[in-house]
């Protein structure tokens, strides 16, 4: 019985000093089998039919390196049309903190139209080249654009704005606000003039394509700041839509200060690529599940060979203007004032 | 494709009914009877049976019973079995004849060599599992466990490296069927998902198929693990007492009154947690832990040589539980803040049977059965103080609720002429994912109240099966079957043909080859990120969204059988599989308030590669050696930008050894050892800031995009079995084993966690002990 009893004793104590190894978890040291990590140029681009082409350049790291890398300094940016003329190349000096760089479409030889296709290659000391293409959309005009207050919702706005999708193509879109309030004071002839670009609620059922994704980290997809102000035509391909928008009144000026408050709303309605499309629909889901142990990974969007990013392109924009005092509509035009009084 | 399934199953009926119309005059005697281990008086399921004149023999059913046909007026029969000695028998067939053949257990070991007879070969792709050897391998933890003996097979690998989850063929871990006294069981894994359901002392008898799937096997798409629990032994009362580092448990059996009612129990439950409770009680530390047990219980009774009842139940429950009290403080308010937080699941199974063999050529069961399965989840926060109280809860809970009725029939009318049919209904009533918000911790506003995905479906499945079993030929024997589903929910009605096809040609006396075709659905679907395995991953039921799981294999098997200790299987196989479902990139388990459909992608999937396995069954050393090349790829259009990815499970190259030696009586030694290529998973490639926040974030290029390293492990384990000094009936057996013994740390999980890069190992060499008494 005794050898028994030592038996039992000396594999209980290997059990229990084993029970102690049983997980073994750690978040550095990882081999991941030599695979290494070649840094690519990461470019997010968008040609704007309006002001010209948007750029970010940056580098990639791998995931075991320190983010905080100085920006790039200077890229070589060439931009042509598929099959025909070189519309700008030459080096482009980056914001120092920002990475970012902005190419005014009076720098191209020569503007692009709708339905062209535009080759962006970009050149840095030490990476490969890349290079990505974009079709420009086709501009979709705001046939009309209406307020009427929310009858389900008091002290808000709500905005209609119809527009035709155009029939035989595949189209995406982009929405955007700005807000301008104008306050005139009551003790001297002043008036405060404040300009902001601002989130618009997505309360209209065309942006229910994304998912409601719920993240242990974030709210509610349906409900975030981070949903993309974007949407493709699927639900409304070749039909006339009208897309409802609601905005809260104005309340954060105090009303005894002044004798008048207007505000002027421009919702502006853009068409955009289907790269620029899946892109904002990638970089927007990837923000939001980021950090999320329960979230499945998201591969992302690129139509950049050799690196990482995309090249996107904006229509001519089409917006209309609404100027408000309190709930009184004063004027809608097309457009957008950038002063006022 | 629709189309061509209707087609094809009038085709099968049409052959089946022309077929049977020549055999009704066929003039033969039969040969009927049970088989039974001599000593227990225990039915053999699946027993040899073949007559020396005949190149095909038959086998015994899941109650023990035979049927063979002869023309033939001296008759010698042949009846094997793993583990016992070959019974052969002189019979003078004059007219329909009862044998009851009683095997005897092969106790010394010895090996018989026995010249191998083509008429042992099989009709199906179907592996027996030897129960007694799986006793006897190497277990983690001292928790012997089917599932992962199933797992050393070729075309079987395991979920999660230690997880008793099961990928046959490159599927997934929802397509087995897995059957307890015929009846399906949705959760079959305790603890996490580490061990399995299923007691090793309530086992009678398993088989799995994994190619060839019988017309009679159906509402999954890959395999079929073919449990029958024991009815008991009906000489004498006999049990068993164990207790190892993990459970203990307790099993009874035997018979009742004038031994034609047998009962069979087995208990088992964790012990860890008794001791890491008693701790935190004594410590006033948090009670925090997990807790498993089950039960399986099954009472017999035979009203004659024809008529059989059986009741069956199978419990099994899992808990975690995590709570504490602390003071706690919200502004100026001091009070005491319990947290409780807990996740429960388990599953019921009740069943009742009657089989009766109406006559030698017709035999028939009938089956009425319950089926539970429900997870539940909880955070529950309450504060409490003179001025303040708040609470808060969220509680999470899916079910499934089975209730069903179906009758299974054979028809013998020839030695060469076999039909099997049947026909089931189950209602199969699902909750999935309601979850129930409660939290009034902000005092100025009413509380919050919201109930998620609380809707129920109904679910009906109503199955008719027909299969025909022919010898062609001395060299040809066919199965042909078709599998009728008639699937009825609110939204969802579809009639599902699955047309089966399986042809068995011996080539010479000690080699065959099996080729099949097999059309599979299933009416479910398992909800499991690709991220975690969980216990709690939800069951649904298809919709119009996400219909019917489908696959089409076909595939070859060679066997050869160079004695009756020594057999050798080749095979191969393709395998296309369709409307399979994977959560979305980005999608997270946390329920949504729009329900789990608008997670999900559907897409497809295919799987393809050679097996080898070669077995020793017999001598004082058994084991096998299974070698797996395979490939397992997935396409889903919402899940890497539509490109098609490995599986998760897709494991090019997997071996496993695994041996049993008897030194004595007294003394087993068992080893296995397993090595797998890694398995793919997802890790980032670069890490880039985006444009508009200037953050950093994590870029996945494609989907399962590295591997992990190889796997490998060596289990050894030894049994000492020595009788009791005062009861000689009675043994005692002491089990060591050592899990993963040359302490390899592999890699389980590799991955992002949150915004770092992480790895675990689980199981780095684990030692254990455990004891048996046998009574």
């Amino acid at each position: 019985m005794k050898q028994y009893l030592l038996i039992i004793l000396l594999a209980t104590i290997a059990t229990l000093v084993s029970c102690e190894k049983i997980l073994d978890y750690t978040t550095t040291q990882i081999d991941y089998n030599g695979v290494p990590h070649k840094s690519m140029l990461v470019v997010s681009a968008r040609y704007y039919c309006d002001l010209g082409l948007k750029i970010h350049v940056d580098r990639s790291l791998s995931i075991a390196e320190n983010p905080n890398l100085p920006p790039l300094a200077q890229v070589k940016v060439t931009l042509t049309k598929k099959g025909g003329a070189t519309l700008f190349s030459n080096l482009v000096t980056l914001g120092s903190t920002s990475g970012k760089a902005f190419i005014s479409k009076d720098s191209l030889i020569e503007l692009p139209t709708e339905g062209e296709t535009l080759i962006l290659s970009v050149e840095c000391n030490g990476f490969d080249p890349v290079e990505g293409e974009t079709t420009i959309p086709q501009t979709v005009p705001i046939n009309n654009f209406s307020v009427t207050g929310n009858e389900s919702k008091s002290n808000t706005f709500q905005f209609t704005l119809n527009f035709d999708d155009p029939a035989n193509s595949t189209n995406y879109y982009f929405i955007s606000s700005v807000e301008h309030t104008f306050a005139y004071p009551t003790w001297n002839n002043d008036t405060t003039h404040n300009i902001q670009r601002i989130t618009i609620p997505l309360t209209d059922p065309i942006f229910s394509f994304m998912p409601d994704f719920r993240t242990s980290i974030h709210e509610p997809f349906n409900n975030s700041i981070y949903k993309p102000r974007i949407f493709p035509d699927t639900p409304i391909s070749g039909k006339s839509y009208s897309l409802k928008i609601d905005i809260p009144e104005k309340t954060d000026y105090q009303q005894t200060l002044y004798d008048t408050i207007e505000t002027e709303y421009t919702i502006e309605l853009f068409s955009i690529s289907k790269e620029l499309f899946e892109a904002y629909k990638s970089i927007y889901l990837a923000e939001i599940v980021a950090g999320d142990i329960y979230s499945e990974p998201i591969t992302q969007y690129s139509n950049m060979s050799n690196g990482i990013g995309f090249f996107g392109s904006v229509s001519p924009r089409a917006s209309k203007t609404i100027r408000l005092e309190k709930n009184r509509v004063l004027e809608v035009f097309n457009g957008y004032t950038d002063f006022h009084y | 494709m629709r189309i061509f399934f209707s087609k094809a199953s009038l085709l099968v009926a049409f052959t089946l009914a022309f077929l049977s119309s020549s055999l009704l005059h066929a003039q033969n005697n039969f040969i009927t009877g049970y088989v039974t281990d001599s000593i227990s008086g225990e039915k053999l399921i699946n027993a040899n049976i073949y007559i020396n004149e005949y190149t095909k023999g038959t086998a015994s059913n899941n109650n023990g019973y035979y049927t063979i046909r002869t023309k033939q007026e001296n008759t010698t029969i042949h009846c094997s079995y793993i583990g016992y000695s070959t019974k052969v028998l002189k019979i003078d067939v004059q007219k329909d004849t009862l044998i009851n053949i009683a095997l005897v257990p092969n106790l010394e070991v010895e090996e018989v060599t026995i010249e191998a007879k083509s008429s042992r070969f099989k009709n199906f792709t179907i592996k027996d599992i030897p129960i007694k050897q799986i006793k006897q391998a190497p277990a983690m933890m001292g928790e012997i466990d089917i599932q992962k003996s199933v797992q050393q097979l070729p075309s079987v690998t395991s979920t999660w490296a230690g997880f008793a989850g099961m990928i046959v063929r490159g599927g997934n871990a929802d397509q087995n069927l897995i059957l307890i006294d015929d009846i399906p069981i949705y959760n079959s894994s305790h603890f996490y998902g580490l061990f399995s359901v299923i007691n090793e002392n309530a086992l009678q008898s398993a088989r799995f198929i994994n190619g060839s799937i019988p017309a009679r096997f159906g509402s999954r798409l890959s395999s079929v693990l073919d449990i029958t629990l024991k009815d008991g032994n009906r000489r004498r009362a006999e049990g068993e007492a164990a207790i190892g580092i993990m459970s203990g448990n307790i099993m009874l059996n035997g018979p009742l009154k004038n031994n034609k009612t047998t009962y069979s129990f087995s208990g088992r439950r964790s012990m860890y947690d008794l001791a890491a409770t008693s701790y935190n009680l004594l410590a006033k530390k948090p009670l925090e832990g997990s807790f498993f047990g089950d039960a399986t219980a099954k009472i017999t009774h035979t009203f004659s040589n024809r008529d059989k009842v059986t009741i069956s139940l199978l419990y099994s429950i899992d808990k975690y539980y995590n709570n504490s009290k602390k003071d706690y403080s919200i502004g100026n308010t001091t009070g005491e803040l319990s947290q409780k937080q807990g996740y429960n699941w388990g599953n019921y199974i009740l069943s009742t049977k009657w089989n009766r063999v109406h006559n030698p050529m017709i035999s028939f069961s009938n089956t009425l059965f319950f089926s539970n399965f429900n997870h539940k989840r909880q955070n529950k926060e309450e504060f409490n103080s003179g001025s303040l109280d708040y609470n808060s809860n969220v509680e999470f809970s899916s079910t499934i609720n089975d209730i069903g009725v179906r009758t299974d029939w054979q028809y013998f009318p020839h030695a060469s002429h076999k039909f099997y049919f049947g026909i089931n209904h189950t209602l199969h009533r699902f909750a999935p994912g309601s979850s129930l918000f409660y939290d009034n911790k902000d005092q100025a506003q009413e509380p919050i109240k919201r109930n998620l995905g609380s809707e129920k479906y109904n679910l009906h499945e109503n199955i008719s099966y027909l299969e025909y079993d022919v010898t062609i030929s001395p060299i040809v024997s066919i199965n042909i079957g078709v599998r009728n589903t008639l699937i009825l929910s609110k939204e969802y009605t579809k009639l599902i043909p699955e047309p089966r096809f399986t042809s068995s040609i011996t080539i010479s006396e000690k080699s065959n080859l099996i080729i099949y075709y097999t059309h599979t659905s299933q009416y479910f679907h398992l909800l499991r990120t690709s991220i975690l395995e969980q216990p709690t991953d939800m069951w649904v039921p298809a919709t119009k969204n996400f219909p019917e799981e489908k696959a089409n294999q076909a595939g070859a098997e060679w066997t050869y059988v160079h004695s009756s200790a020594y057999e050798v299987s080749i095979a191969s196989y393709y395998k296309s599989m369709y409307n399979l479902i994977s959560y979305k990139e980005g999608a997270s388990v946390l329920p949504n308030e729009n329900g789990w459909e608008e997670k999900m992608g559907k897409g497809k999937g295919h799987s393809y590669g050679a097996e080898l396995l070669i077995q020793k069954k017999a001598g004082k050393l058994t084991g096998w050696i299974a070698y797996t090349l395979a490939w397992s790829k997935r396409q889903f259009n919402s899940i890497n930008k539509g490109k098609e990815f490995y599986s998760p499970f897709d494991k090019r190259h997997e071996i496993s050894i695994t041996s049993n030696y008897q030194l004595s009586s007294n003394w087993n030694f068992g080893a296995n050892w397993t090595f797998n290529t890694g398995m793919p998973y997802s890790m980032p490639a670069y890490s880039i800031k985006t444009f508009n926040t200037n953050e950093a974030i994590f870029i996945y290029t494609t989907k399962n995009n590295l591997r992990l390293p190889a796997y490998h492990r060596l289990d050894i384990g030894a049994h000492y079995t020595k009788k009791h000094r005062k009861h000689k009936k009675w043994e005692n057996v002491w089990s060591f084993s050592v899990y993963n013994a040359y302490a390899k740390k592999n890699v389980y999980y590799r991955g992002m966690w949150g915004y770092f890069p992480a790895e675990a190992s689980l199981f780095i060499c684990l030692p254990s002990i455990s004891y048996k008494l046998r009574f």
